[in-house]
């Protein structure tokens, strides 16, 4: 079933998977540092400004970012059951799991632009293109600078990721993968995961401090 | 591959479950205002999801023992950036606000993380 060649430069199978495997961990240890970053900078911020953060933050949607959490831990289910079938030689349901997931990454994403097109509108943008006057305090335009650099890094993340995943879903059509190689699916889910953990930590600071 | 001969299916549903409880918690939660509390409460919540993300659908637990370390790492180095960062914070209030104690914790901070001049 599995046309995959082990590298000659690795001993076995096992040590392959590893080797994939450990590297993986290392660049999710960099995406966590790359989204510290931001994390760090809303932290000195809301601790300079905290009725703002709370006043700003009242203006974000709780229903639509609400919902997109429970579509992102949807997804990761879905993830984790599609890697599951292909480690178990069911290619027809792993391919149905990871169509699953898509969907729910582009619900997602829909409902992303919903909330973006509607700030947008009323003017709650970033920096100097803030122009919205519901809000007295001085320092306002610097949350949602804060919330569209961290949101819109994230969504970049979850566009990558449904690229990721139609590639790997259509791999597994193609038969590329069995219970004895499988280390694309596995890397693209834990990328996934990742995805889903950050989101778990945006979803309260942005959206439930109001 | 050894690790992943028997059946997940299981535990990821209920991990599913339990995360979907834990968001309807956390919304509930933020809507009473328990005052200071709430963030606490909302990090609590948000930091129990992450470890079921973590330890199960990601499966760290029963990874190679070099994969745990290299990922929670990166949480060390996190709280080295956020601790730091924020020392500068406390650096800050401390000359606005001078009182006795905090001019000597700021006496400590300088001594620990600012270079001789």
């Amino acid at each position: 079933m599995s046309t995959h060649v082990i590298p000659h430069h690795f001993d076995n199978a096992e040590q392959a998977y590893q080797s994939s495997k450990l590297g993986f961990w290392l660049f999710l240890v960099s995406e966590i540092l790359l989204f510290g970053g931001l994390f760090v900078a809303y932290i000195v911020f809301r601790s300079l400004y905290p009725d703002m953060f709370h006043e700003a933050s009242g203006e974000l949607n709780r229903i639509m970012g609400g919902f997109n959490t429970i579509v992102l831990i949807c997804s990761s289910f879905t993830m984790a059951m599609g890697v599951n079938r292909v480690q178990h030689n069911d290619p027809k349901k792993a391919v149905m799991f990871l169509a699953i997931t898509i969907a729910f990454a582009a619900i997602f994403m829909v409902i992303k632009y919903f909330e973006y097109s509607h700030k947008i509108h009323l003017g709650l943008l970033p920096a100097g293109f803030y122009h919205y006057d519901g809000i007295t305090h001085p320092r306002a335009p610097l949350f949602f600078s804060l919330y569209f650099v961290m949101t819109g890094l994230h969504g970049v993340h979850v566009l990558v990721g449904m690229g990721l995943i139609t590639w790997v879903l259509l791999r597994v059509k193609r038969g590329d993968f069995s219970n004895q190689y499988y280390t694309p699916v596995e890397l693209v889910g834990l990328y996934w995961h990742l995805v889903d953990l950050i989101w778990i930590y945006l979803f309260p600071l942005m959206y439930l401090i109001g | 591959m050894s690790d992943h001969k028997h059946d997940h299916r299981k535990t990821y549903l209920n991990v599913w479950f339990i995360l979907m409880a834990l968001t309807v918690i956390t919304v509930v939660a933020a809507s009473i205002n328990f005052g200071k509390i709430n963030l606490f409460i909302a990090m609590a919540i948000a930091s129990v999801k992450a470890s079921l993300v973590i330890l199960y659908f990601m499966h760290l637990k029963g990874d190679a023992t070099l994969n745990q370390v290299v990922f929670l790492s990166a949480f060390g180095f996190l709280a080295v950036f956020v601790l730091l960062t924020l020392s500068e914070i406390i650096l800050e209030e401390s000359i606005s606000v001078p009182s006795k104690s905090r001019r000597i914790n700021l006496y400590f901070i300088r001594l620990i993380i600012l270079p001789k001049r």
